[in-house]
């Protein structure tokens, strides 16, 4: 097979099989379809509107009222160019190398060149869409904000964003091309290397959420003094700094507003533009080396590599059919890079993240309405993070895939294993809200530099996070064994998260909303019913709670194990 | 060993029954061959009587436990290698077996004597140790065989057992099976080679659109055997001279006895000294 030939007319059908692929027929769309994807959109267009407005306030806030417009561009461009990188190693790993249909594909008469051009298509299509959608939003606001600030911005300038959109598209696209193949390589080396994966995993989680929160921690800062923090005059010093010297990234923003703002001159903008060209030649130039000269060995190492495997030697010890299910549940997402970091991760990381995240909302909180909010936020906090870790309890079924019929022909009733599978999840999840609320004690406790909960707080919100997170368990279970989509790939992984998965993660965030929000409205105010009040005080809100959790727990408890086995028997695979 | 009678099983979104009334039963000692056409309504069948799918309406017992009513008692007595082999891939042989005898609750002495005794006969000591991914096709099918072994079921039920099998893991199931039925338990297995399950087959019967058309013995009856491949045939309605003149001789080369392929061999050596 001649590797580098490529004929119009395979290319053709190979991009129509991976469109097919990727968004199925339109012939299949069902009107129930039609309406899900509605959904999505809209859903997605209201969260892209919310962050565009954020984008807009903190334009504002750089542009018009700390005048650091040009070096705003130059962060702005530096911090989407790398998210954007990072974005399209994913994609190019995804799609060239970890997809797979490879396998597949080379059995077809086509060449290895009219594959990788063919999902090249589609990975530069998804960069360039990726990033307009997350620079776009911040030149057009700078454009705007500049422009009331008394800055001349014309028609042209809007144009220019286009271009340098563009322009900035093609280094990621270039970047990822290039650096795909060692990171595959590492990956590849690390995959049958479970704990160190997952320690990474844990060790890249928290630092980018406690990385995330500091930044909104710097950003709240300054909404409460302007004169400290992110808009000192020292950090102001460091920015004008960072501007100065931030190479690649400020030659992007001198072409866009070198006459505007920096008082460039056209010769200068040449210049950058010239530089811009030169790196991004160079770059695609080496990227396209890179991935002609080793995107062939990498996708065969890739499709041998699926087979490689660890050896250990294990002892034929007995263990109780309980036992055995349990472990066999817990060894199958171990030793799954996807399940362990959507799983393992999550709960292990959750108790680092709820205290970041509850420090944060009540330095701000309890400074802008007073300490009462602390019981509530806690709430609101913890089982948010422990819906995020129990939710994938509700692909349990699901993850069975083409092994689902052994749970239907071992001699172990179906409630048996639905109660180890309950018993695995709800054990971590436990565990995992013990120690945050163990985090929150600590940070707020009675022993606490600033002591804002006692310590019966502290036992009632651990006990109603508790029965939340195992009613949120059950539900999650309950879910799947409603309704399981087999869905797996090539090595017995899920293709992709269900519909279960999204369920789950909706009731629980509603759940910790009405919980965190009662707890702190009625913290603050008493509910009269007739001539007695209701609730009065945080300890009445307390008991409301536990009675709603009980009868939550209750529910749910009943929800999944009544008819179980029935319900159970009438899963087909 | 088995009893089905009345089996009845129609998908809830399909307009046919995919088994209708069918009824038979496999006594200790017999292999029993399960015959038919692709979507004929073997695998239904099978996956009805191992618990997989529930049913319409008619009983299934195995060793007399109803598979509805006491399903725990009926499926201690049964191993089940299924046509695809799935087994959880990301453990490791060992681990594999050791799962399920757990869950069969094997003793350790019985389980540790069982699968040493057929990992050396699969020839499968390098690989019991790494992830079953790592394995090839024939040795996952392996895998999954001791895994239902490993038990002692009184009843083994196997869906195509052999395909993509190599001839000396054939001639080893072969051999199991027949050791199987020799310790006064059951065999029943379901297959599209006519010639195996003639070899093979105590009794037999043929399913076509999910109906059960014909039963009949094959052990000690020459007849029976000698007809097979006609009667499959014309009983699922794709007898075609031709075909079945092209079959019946390419199985003939295949199976041709060791004397007569001596006495062939013998005419070409008589041939060549002339």
């Amino acid at each position: 097979m001649k590797q580098s030939k490529i004929s119009a007319s395979s290319l053709k059908a190979l991009i129509k099989l991976d469109i097919r692929g990727r968004f199925g027929s339109r012939k299949d769309i069902s009107s129930k379809d039609i309406v899900s994807r509605i959904f999505n959109i809209l859903f997605s267009v209201v969260i892209y509107g919310i962050v565009v407005f954020g984008i807009y306030e903190l334009t504002n806030i750089f542009v018009k009222r700390s005048g650091l417009g040009y070096e705003w561009l130059v962060m702005v461009t530096g911090i989407t160019m790398v998210l954007a990188t990072i974005i399209s190693i994913i994609t190019v790993m995804k799609n060239l190398y970890m997809n797979g249909d490879n396998e597949l594909l080379l059995q077809f008469p086509v060449t290895s060149a009219e594959i990788l051009v063919s999902k090249s298509i589609y990975c530069f299509i998804h960069n360039v869409a990726i990033c307009y959608i997350l620079i776009l939003p911040f030149y057009v606001s700078f454009g705007i904000v500049a422009g009331s600030a008394g800055f001349t911005i014309s028609k042209g300038y809007y144009a220019e964003v286009l271009v340098d959109i563009f322009l900035i598209s093609l280094i990621p696209f270039s970047l990822a091309n290039i650096l795909a193949v060692p990171v595959m390589m590492v990956v590849n080396k690390l995959k049958n290397k479970h704990l160190l994966m997952l320690i990474i995993l844990i060790v890249l989680l928290v630092g980018a959420f406690v990385a995330y929160m500091e930044v909104i921690r710097m950003i709240l800062r300054y909404f409460q003094s302007e004169s400290v923090s992110i808009f000192s005059p020292q950090m102001i010093d460091n920015y004008k700094k960072f501007g100065s010297i931030a190479y690649p990234f400020k030659w992007y923003a001198n072409m866009l507003s070198g006459t505007i703002l920096a008082g460039l001159s056209t010769k200068d903008i040449g210049l950058s533009f010239l530089y811009v060209a030169l790196v991004t030649i160079g770059l695609l130039v080496a990227g396209f080396f890179v991935t002609v000269k080793l995107y062939y060995k990498t996708i065969l190492w890739g499709i041998e590599g699926t087979k490689e495997s660890f050896k250990l030697k294990t002892r034929m010890s007995v263990h109780s059919q309980f036992e055995a299910s349990l472990r066999r549940e817990f060894l199958l997402i171990y030793r799954s890079f996807n399940y362990s970091f959507q799983y393992l991760a999550m709960a292990v990381a959750a108790p680092i993240m709820v205290y970041y995240c509850n420090n944060l909302a009540v330095e701000f909180g309890s400074a802008s309405v007073g300490p009462k909010i602390v019981p509530g936020l806690s709430l609101l906090v913890i089982i948010i993070f422990s819906t995020m870790i129990v939710s994938f309890a509700a692909t349990t079924i699901s993850r069975e895939g083409s092994e689902f019929y052994l749970t239907k022909i071992i001699p172990m009733k179906y409630s048996t294993q639905v109660i180890s599978k309950f018993v695995l999840y709800s054990v971590v999840a436990v565990i995992s809200v013990t120690l945050s609320t163990l985090a929150i004690g600590l940070a707020f406790g009675p022993n606490a530099k600033r002591p804002l909960i006692g310590l019966a707080d502290i036992f009632a919100i651990w006990g109603i996070s508790e029965m939340i997170t195992m009613a949120l368990t059950c539900l999650s279970v309950w879910a799947d064994v409603k309704s399981p989509t087999f869905n797996v790939s090539g090595d017995g992984e899920m293709v992709k998260a269900n519909k279960n998965l999204a369920i789950a993660l909706f009731v629980g965030i509603i759940v910790a909303v009405g919980y965190g929000v009662f707890a702190i409205i009625f913290n603050y105010i008493k509910l009269p019913v007739g001539d007695i009040y209701l609730i009065d005080g945080i300890n009445d809100v307390y008991i409301g709670l536990t009675i709603a959790s009980i009868l939550i727990l209750a529910a749910s408890v009943c929800l999944l194990f009544v008819k179980l086995d029935k319900r159970y028997t009438q899963i087909v695979p | 060993m088995l009893k089905v009678e009345g089996l009845t099983k129609k998908y809830p979104k399909s307009d046919r029954y995919s088994v209708k009334d069918i009824s038979f039963e496999v006594k200790a000692g017999e292999i029993f061959g399960f015959l038919g056409q692709n979507g004929a309504g073997k695998s239904t069948t099978i996956k009805c009587l191992t618990g997989i799918l529930p049913f319409d309406s008619g009983t299934i017992e195995i060793c007399g436990h109803d598979i509805v009513k006491d399903p725990i008692g009926a499926k201690l007595e049964m191993g089940y290698v299924p046509d695809n082999h799935s087994v959880y891939e990301k453990l490791t042989g060992r681990e594999y077996v050791n799962y399920v005898a757990d869950i069969y609750r094997v003793s350790k002495e019985k389980r540790v004597e069982i699968y040493n005794q057929y990992i050396e006969l699969f020839k499968l000591q390098e690989a019991q140790d790494k992830q079953i991914k790592s394995y090839s096709h024939g040795m996952k099918q392996k895998i999954c065989i001791i895994s239902t072994l490993v038990h002692e079921p009184k009843l083994w039920v196997l869906d195509e057992p052999m395909i993509g099998l190599d001839p000396q893991a054939i001639a080893e199931i072969i051999a199991l099976m027949k050791q199987h039925v020799a310790k006064g338990n059951a065999v029943f297995f379901s297959s599209h080679n006519l010639d195996l399950v003639k070899r093979l087959c105590d009794r037999c019967a043929i399913v076509n659109k999910g109906e059960m058309v014909d039963f009949f013995d094959l052990k000690d009856n020459e007849e029976n055997k000698k007809n097979l491949e006609e009667r499959f045939f014309k009983i699922t309605g794709t007898y075609e001279e031709r075909l079945f003149k092209d079959y019946a001789s390419q199985e003939l080369a295949d199976v041709r006895p060791e004397s007569e392929e001596a006495e062939t061999k013998g005419d070409v050596e008589e041939n060549e000294t002339k």
